[in-house]
């Protein structure tokens, strides 16, 4: 029922060409359905538990063309392409319900700046998962230690997953106000105000706003205990984080990392590590599981 | 007898004046009608600068602001935009006729070329039409103006008279 729900809400944003093939499939196996992936000329791909398998049709392999990359555009952006076009300039578009549809094409660069992005070659559509209980061991690791946590993984091992589920354990178990600096519209998916996935009722979120820009905005207006933020990828990212946690907001922040020693080989994550913010370090494994530790711990 | 042929000239005078008023009042309501189609793409113009919302949400805005068979139109258009495989090319027309909307045909043609084709631009192109259909509607109200009362006299006056010549004749 929830899945034949999931599809229902996603339904209306698929060509049609593609909707009996997919409403079928999400009878059977929505529950793996992790993203689906559209190119020019080539069938329509699914997903499936890391796996990527073609869609299948009565007559075989359904194939995208052009036209549908562009109806799939147009049905996400509500026929409103000018409406989603500071998303597009960051290669996304987010659906109601958090789903993201990555964008592909040909780039077309004004003032030296990104401004669009034309004849389109690829979509792909990842599926939102709303995962309450995913950070269950992470959040008793806060319970007792309640210090910034950094939350470290593989590509896709679902540490996005995760964070979503701490601020939710932190807004809701521990009574505390958290701010997210949502800059991708990943985490809490507001659709006119509205989070489309589950962060708590303490949960203050800033979409699409640079992290830096938006660490500072929340620190001057929304007086937050915890500050959430996706992916520390830049220096810029690391200095703001400094220059915050002396006004006393703790932090629960991700980073990529192929393994636990990039954490110290790498020189922005060894800073990083280094500086002394982050005191709790929640490890992905490649089964999903959680390695929850105090960073002295880690490092020792 | 008499009473009778007296009431079917009177009859026959007033039906005609009628569809001459008629005439009259409905081009002064394409006139108003006009007016407030400009001022609702104004209006357009500033909420698209300001938050650049989705073409149904738009639609409702407009609607909500504006009154009569305008705000009829806007909202057509939004109940339109909000359906799920909604179709942009006709939807003009079909709001057109579901509101009542009365419009001189160049008017309508512009109206058609901005609404069916909405949102298909980057933000500085989408302002670039509107601004492109707002000149036309600009120059299409002052020409309407300049006709209006001219021709509103000559419809009033035809059809007392085209009235007036039908009793003669008859009588």
């Amino acid at each position: 029922m929830e899945m034949e729900q999931r599809y229902a809400a996603l339904a209306e944003y698929l060509p049609p060409e593609v909707r009996p093939a997919l409403a079928d499939l999400f009878a059977r196996r929505g529950g793996e359905v992790e993203e689906l992936r559209f190119r020019v000329g080539c069938p329509v791909g699914v997903v499936l538990g890391g796996r990527e398998i073609s869609l299948c049709g009565p007559d075989g392999p359904i194939r995208a063309d052009a036209p549908m990359l562009a109806d799939l555009l147009r049905r996400a952006a509500h026929h409103s392409r000018y409406a989603v076009q500071n998303q597009l300039r960051r290669g996304f578009v987010t659906l109601p319900g958090g789903h993201r549809l990555g964008v592909c094409g040909t780039a077309v660069f004004a003032g030296g700046s990104l401004e669009n992005l034309t004849d389109l070659q690829s979509m792909a559509l990842r599926i939102a998962r709303d995962c309450p209980g995913a950070a269950e061991a992470a959040t008793n690791l806060l319970w007792s230690h309640p210090a910034s946590a950094l939350i470290a993984g593989r590509p896709g091992s679902g540490k996005t997953t995760v964070l979503r589920d701490l601020i939710r354990q932190v807004s809701d178990r521990f009574g505390q106000r958290v701010a997210v600096v949502d800059e991708r519209g990943e985490l809490a998916a507001c659709l006119d105000g509205s989070p489309q996935l589950r962060v708590g009722r303490l949960t203050d979120v800033l979409s699409f706003c640079g992290k830096a820009e938006g660490i500072e905005l929340l620190l001057r207006s929304m007086r937050p205990d915890w500050i959430a933020l996706d992916e520390i990828s830049a220096e810029e990212d690391l200095r703001t984080i400094l220059r915050a946690s002396y006004c006393g907001a703790r932090f629960l922040a991700t980073v990529h990392v192929l393994g636990p020693e990039d954490l110290r080989r790498r020189p922005l994550y060894r800073r990083l590590m280094e500086a002394g913010v982050f005191e709790n370090l929640i490890y992905l494994e490649k089964d999903r599981s959680l390695r929850c530790e105090r960073v002295d711990d880690a490092v020792s | 007898m008499q009473y009778l042929r007296f009431l079917g000239a009177a009859f026959v005078v007033l039906s005609s004046a009628w569809v001459g008023f008629a005439s009259a009042r409905r081009l002064r309501r394409a006139g108003r009608e006009l007016d407030e189609l400009r001022a609702a793409l104004e209006q357009m113009e500033s909420e698209l600068r300001c938050a650049a919302p989705t073409y149904a949400a738009l639609c409702q805005r407009l609607a909500e602001s504006a009154s009569g068979a305008v705000s009829g139109f806007f909202s057509a258009l939004a109940t339109d935009a909000a359906a799920p495989d909604f179709e942009p090319v006709g939807a003009t027309r079909r709001a057109v006729e579901r509101s009542g909307l009365c419009l001189p045909p160049a008017s309508f043609l512009a109206l058609e070329q901005l609404l069916d084709g909405f949102g298909r631009f980057d933000l500085a192109g989408q302002l670039r039409q509107l601004g492109l259909a707002r000149e036309a509607l600009t120059h299409q109200a002052g020409r309407l103006r300049e006709q209006t009362e001219a021709k509103c006299r000559s419809y009033e006056i035809l059809g007392l008279c085209a009235g007036a010549a039908v009793l003669i004749l008859v009588v």
